[in-house]
């Protein structure tokens, strides 16, 4: 019988475990895709407009992009939306300029412009907004500097292919300006490719004929012998070719030190550009990385205001678990115990309070900033009708090949946009 | 129980399809494997409570987060009719819809109630109540012919009841994952089908 029962049990132990077993799924965390860029690949086809000519693209203003993160599980949808429309904007914005939507594209830059650039944080702003039990996530979205600095440009590339320098001047210069509000003078970026835009502008509007613009680059940059290749060849028919590579710098915040904001750099495959018109080809190197803009700023204000929250916090729990300790040697004390466990009361208020002090940094973001920018300048007689745009890889492969379909139109200044995502 | 201590505890990444979606229609669409942009890819941070203190890592052995999310949203858009072809790098020439992305945050949260800071007998009680909390966090780009429809972040939360072990996390990330691809799988459907 003892034997039976013995049987029966371990019997049922194992069909236990077999169907333990049973339940254990095989990860999916495994990946077997197919891979597109090798040596003798073909190039893939890359997307080129020239803005203001041609068709639409694809009506970028009709998708909703809901944007929730960020902004906590607490607060309604509607809210955050509200909190998060300068992201929607600038993104909606950029994705017009790409799709040939020149006025889609003005009217969302503008709008997340006014967002991002209405208002200037001071370092005394930013503590008052920084509630102590609150997330900085918790507020409007106004971008990074880096983030305004590609809202200017683009919105300086829609205004150059409107015709209109003097508003395009503007927006370069304000693109260049957003780098004068980090604290340190060695935090400060430069943007070369608002810089050379900026100068170009400044020849076209200096220059009501616009036919004298790239002789007098060439004399002002040219001399020095800093103007980019390509630059010097533009004569009479500008053609400005702005392409964007990769994906821009996502911001992670450091939850598990001090709060502070960092940026982590998405890998891009691309090196370099190739413009081949009809008299050969110029090599381009990239004007600008975003994630090296953002990422060279130093602290932000806000940064402070975290690494603070957060040693508190660290105080609070610190000081609860020593006052802990010593209220439960008190309270074991005759005549004094209940001070002892009135301060185990107060220690663990302290620690509890300690939970509710956030000091995650925003990681909200611009998802469309690139991660390389290229700018050209060259001459539409040069380049021929059709000239070419070639993104090359470190090992000389060409990843990408797309065609500039120019306009017939001699005296105009044409504004090329391409953009490679990978 | 498990004690918060048990660190570096190997978990497995698994997806169970959640979202019933439809209008695919044999459409196709290319995923590009999402990059793993976390400072550490072979592990999920694992914390106690809300104090951001790291106590420990599920670790997740051989295994690739950004094939994880990949190959859910995979699974959902087949799932709802699409033929859907992956990639590691950038998708094939000619790719109407493409989807990439960057997988940064995993995190996996217990939190003990309130009354932990009680008494004993009171802090047993209020264990019953002991709940777990995760998400993923992925910035998502869906481009139509090289234009982009949609860029957005997206977050998937899970809040249960339960502990530290390894059924737990294991389940608390599915269904933050879960809770994700209910958000992003109408974006990509509605933007494949514009």
């Amino acid at each position: 019988m003892r034997n039976h029962i013995y049987h029966l049990a371990t019997t049922g132990v194992g069909l236990l475990l077999i169907a333990s077993c049973a339940t254990v799924r095989p990860h999916q965390a495994s990946f077997s895709g197919q891979s597109t860029f090798s040596r003798n690949a073909p190039p893939l086809g890359l997307p080129v407009v020239v803005l203001g000519s041609g068709p639409r693209l694809a009506d970028v203003a009709s998708i909703s992009m809901p944007s929730d993160v960020g902004a906590g599980g607490g607060k309604e949808l509607k809210d955050v939306a509200e909190l998060n429309r300068a992201v929607l904007l600038a993104e909606r914005g950029i994705a017009a300029a790409h799709a040939n939507d020149l006025l889609g594209a003005s009217r969302s830059l503008d709008e997340a412009i006014a967002v991002m650039g209405g208002h200037v944080a001071t370092a005394k702003d930013a503590q008052a907004r920084a509630l102590f039990f609150s997330t900085e996530s918790r507020k409007t979205f106004r971008g990074e500097p880096h983030e305004r600095a590609v809202m200017f440009i683009y919105r300086g590339l829609v205004y150059l292919a409107d015709g209109d320098a003097d508003n395009a001047q503007a927006c370069f210069k304000s693109a260049a300006l957003k780098d004068a509000l980090a604290t340190g003078k060695e935090d400060r970026a430069d943007w070369l490719t608002a810089d050379l835009l900026l100068y170009l502008t400044q020849c076209l509007a200096v220059d009501p004929n616009r036919q004298d613009w790239a002789r007098n680059i060439e004399s002002r940059y040219g001399a020095e012998g800093s103007l980019p290749d390509g630059w010097s060849k533009a004569h009479r028919n500008p053609v400005v070719v702005v392409v964007v590579a990769g994906r821009g710098p996502i911001k992670q915040s450091q939850m598990l030190a001090k709060g502070e904001l960092m940026y982590l750099e998405v890998p891009t495959h691309a090196d370099r550009l190739e413009v081949a018109g009809v008299r050969g080809s110029v090599i381009c190197a990239p004007t600008d990385r975003p994630f090296v803009q953002a990422a060279t700023r130093g602290k932000r204000e806000m940064d402070k205001v975290l690494a603070g929250k957060a040693a508190v916090r660290k105080g609070f729990r610190t000081a609860g678990d020593v006052v802990n300790v010593v209220g439960g040697v008190v309270s074991a004390i005759p005549y004094v115990g209940l001070i002892g466990t009135a301060m185990t009361y107060a220690a663990n208020a302290a620690k509890l309070a300690s939970e509710g002090i956030h000091s995650d940094a925003d990681t909200r973001s611009v998802g469309l900033v690139p991660a390389q920018f290229y700018v050209y300048v060259g001459d539409a007689s040069e380049l021929g009708g059709h000239p070419k745009l070639r993104i090359i890889d470190r090992e000389d492969c060409v990843l990408a090949e797309g065609t500039i379909d120019l306009p017939r139109k001699p005296d105009r200044l044409s504004v090329v946009l391409a953009r490679f995502s990978y | 129980m498990l004690a918060c201590q048990q660190s570096y505890m190997p978990i497995n990444l698994y997806y169970d399809v959640a979202v019933r979606a439809t209008g695919g229609g044999g459409k196709q669409i290319a995923l590009v494997k999402f990059a793993d942009m976390r400072e550490d890819v072979d592990s999920v941070v694992f914390e106690c409570n809300s104090t951001r203190e790291v106590v420990g890592r599920a670790r997740i052995p051989g295994q690739d987060a950004g094939a994880w999310v990949t190959n859910a949203l995979a699974a959902e858009l087949s799932q709802g009719g699409f033929r859907v072809a992956t990639y590691s790098d950038a998708p094939g020439a000619g790719e109407p819809v493409v989807v990439t992305g960057e997988l940064y945050e995993m995190y996996y949260e217990w939190h003990k109630p309130v009354t932990q800071y009680c008494c004993w007998w009171i802090a047993l009680i209020g264990s019953a109540w002991e709940t777990t909390r995760s998400w993923v966090k992925v910035q998502v780009t869906v481009e139509k012919g090289g234009i982009p429809i949609i860029s957005s972040q997206y977050m998937g939360r899970a809040s249960k009841s339960g502990s530290a072990n390894r059924q737990d996390v294991e389940l608390s990330l599915d269904k933050a994952l879960q809770d994700l691809m209910k958000k992003l799988v109408p974006d990509v459907v509605a933007a494949a089908g514009l």
